[in-house]
């Protein structure tokens, strides 16, 4: 047995990424047409000369022996950094979690293109999030990724999904109010009726 | 205990081991052979995760690995110290186990499992 260097444990990222880049969350499930993205977008990143590893964190089973960061993407990044970096200079990180992003040795530059980035809901949002933020930070940091283009759909964190949350309900309520509409429209005919027979 | 190709409901279990204060990463692949079958006792992640059928001890679990138990190893069950033979361990659902030689590093309060 050959211990490796590392200051803590048990937190399942801390075990998986070392040796791949991106760590998914056990459920649900990622689709594997994000995770090809995912894969995709850091394979890039690195040919583009910005390394970084990414974890998803979508429940607290993915943090394992730390549930208690579940949704402190910050305090998880810098948790999880030292873990991993196996004492390189830089080993960027980026991690996602539901309520938000949190980035290791990522630079300054790279923490304010993502400052607006909103999480997407589900994990495959999340993973699409990723993958904008990843390519977000490589351009700002002087490394921008050419010729990858992400296959799973858009890319734009949770403005997709965000869009979807409003626009249903509005459309529904539209969809209610016309029916109410046509309703009290056609009972007031009734009605009118009524009284024309009655009369 | 046998390699074998059914497949068989299992529990997990989490195993730590930190020797000198450093970690040790235990690899996916344990109990899972080439030729397709299992043994009761398996890893197929290295995040210490350890699936079990029926039932094991940690002795199990080293004998499947092809390894020694540390000497002088410290265990604990959750945060409690494990006073008796660490080979006797049990591997029960959900029970969180730590080995250590030489500087402590204090085990978690608890594991969240996967479902």
């Amino acid at each position: 047995m050959a211990p490796a260097v590392a200051r803590a444990d048990s937190d399942p990222a801390s075990d998986i990424l070392p040796t791949v880049d991106v760590f998914f969350p056990y459920q649900p499930k990622m689709s594997e047409a994000v995770k090809a993205d995912l894969r995709g977008v850091t394979d890039a990143a690195k040919k583009a000369g910005y390394p970084i590893k990414v974890a998803i964190i979508a429940t607290q089973a993915d943090l394992g022996g730390v549930p208690q960061l579940f949704d402190q993407p910050a305090r998880y990044a810098g948790y999880l950094g030292p873990e991993i970096d196996f004492n390189k200079k830089q080993q960027r990180l980026l991690v996602v979690m539901p309520g938000g992003l949190g980035t290791y040795e990522v630079g300054p530059q790279a923490s304010r293109a993502i400052a607006g980035v909103k999480v997407g809901a589900g994990v495959d949002a999340m993973g699409r999030t990723a993958v904008d933020a990843v390519q977000r930070m490589a351009k700002a940091d002087g490394h921008p990724i050419k010729g990858f283009k992400p296959k799973s759909g858009g890319s734009t964190g949770g403005g997709g999904s965000t869009a979807i949350i409003f626009a249903v309900p509005i459309a529904l309520l539209v969809i209610g109010l016309a029916v109410m509409t046509y309703r009290r429209t056609d009972a007031t005919e009734d009605e009118e009726e009524d009284e024309e027979d009655l009369a | 205990m046998r390699c074998e190709r059914r497949p068989r409901p299992r529990h997990l279990a989490h195993l730590e081991i930190f020797i000198k204060g450093r970690v040790v990463l235990i690899p996916a692949g344990i109990g899972v052979s080439p030729r397709g079958c299992s043994y009761p006792l398996r890893t197929r992640e290295p995040t210490g995760l350890v699936e079990v059928a029926g039932g094991g001890t940690l002795g199990d679990f080293f004998a499947v690995w092809g390894q020694s138990l540390p000497r002088g190893v410290k265990a604990f069950v959750g945060r409690q110290r494990f006073r008796g033979r660490p080979a006797e361990i049990r591997l029960d659902p959900h029970s969180v186990i730590t080995l250590e030689t030489g500087r402590l590093v204090p085990p978690h309060a608890n594991y969240v499992f996967p479902p």
